[in-house]
């Protein structure tokens, strides 16, 4: 793929992201619990990462949470985005080449519940409650859920988009 | 060389079903009810003992205009209005289980008081009172 041609890849899936993301805000929460959504703008960044790589897909995924704090959540919705952000990205960069496409489920679910983990850290930090640890448990379950759901979708697409390449 | 394959998910799927069972058991656990604690910042504001209490709404202000409406009754306490971004503070409902109702955006805690946090605060209380 030419340089041209994979920034303006990379810019596209921004804004699918985006859009996914402020979609998903704009429904009504499943459960009352700050962090639990399907996050399916997690589908663009496990997309990103196979097919662009790591540093593109680290751009996409800046875009998404500084943009889409921007447009609603402010900044401590950018914040926890961020935290999230991070523990699920350098996991799925460690991660993504070592499994096979079909199982980049798993990858996402690790990456799912990574992304609540380093939310609820800064939650902890920045509330000054440590009880609220006691959400770990639901996190990790939901976590597993939604980031399973979410590399299927991935793998889903991958397979698609190569059936109509060739 | 097949069944190594298969660990992975194993392990996914057992994390899945403990964490869950956990979750469970913290929703469901009904210990150390009675009084309510309310914070902001990791401080606490307040305390509200149920066992007899008329029903009010007690307000949490913040230095750049966050606000929070804490409604408490002698069956516990929920959010009732606050003016944060996500609501999910007022949508979490009624304090059950032991999952604090937690408002992010603007830090506020609400929760029960464990019987160490409630024998520490009135050792605080005392020592003030104290001539
Ligand atoms: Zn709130």
């Amino acid at each position: 793929m030419s340089r041209t041609r994979k920034l303006a890849t990379a810019a596209l899936l921004a804004s699918l992201a985006l859009v996914l993301h402020m979609a998903e805000a704009a429904l009504p929460p499943l459960v009352a619990i700050p962090g639990i959504k399907l996050g399916l703008a997690n589908v663009v960044t496990l997309f990103a990462m196979v097919t662009l790589g790591i540093p593109c897909a680290a751009g996409v995924l800046a875009a998404r949470i500084f943009v889409g704090g921007l447009l609603g959540g402010g900044l401590s919705a950018m914040l926890y985005g961020a935290a999230g952000g991070l523990a699920s990205f350098a996991l799925m960069s460690l991660l993504c080449r070592k499994f096979q496409r079909k199982r980049l489920w798993i990858v996402s679910a690790l990456c799912a519940v990574a992304h609540n983990y380093g939310q609820l850290a800064v939650a902890i930090a920045v509330t000054g409650r440590a009880e609220i640890i006691w959400y770990a448990p639901v996190l990790t379950a939901v976590g597993i859920i939604a980031g399973a759901l979410t590399g299927v979708c991935a793998t889903l697409v991958l397979n698609r988009l190569e059936k109509a390449r060739k | 060389m097949k069944k190594r394959k298969h660990t992975l998910e194993i392990i996914i799927a057992a994390v899945f079903l403990i964490s869950s069972a956990t979750a469970l058991v913290i929703h469901l656990n009904r210990e150390s009810r009675g009084v309510i604690g309310v914070y902001r910042d990791g401080v606490l504001l307040s305390t509200f003992t149920l066992d007899g209490i008329e029903p009010l709404d007690y307000e949490v202000v913040g230095e750049n205009g966050e606000m929070n409406l804490v409604h408490i009754d002698s069956d516990g306490a929920r959010m009732l209005l606050a003016n944060c971004p996500d609501k999910l503070c007022v949508l979490h409902g009624k304090l059950a289980g032991n999952e604090p109702i937690i408002c992010l955006p603007n830090r506020v805690v609400v929760k029960w008081l464990s019987a160490a946090e409630l024998s520490a605060e009135t050792a605080s209380r005392t020592d003030a009172t104290l001539p």
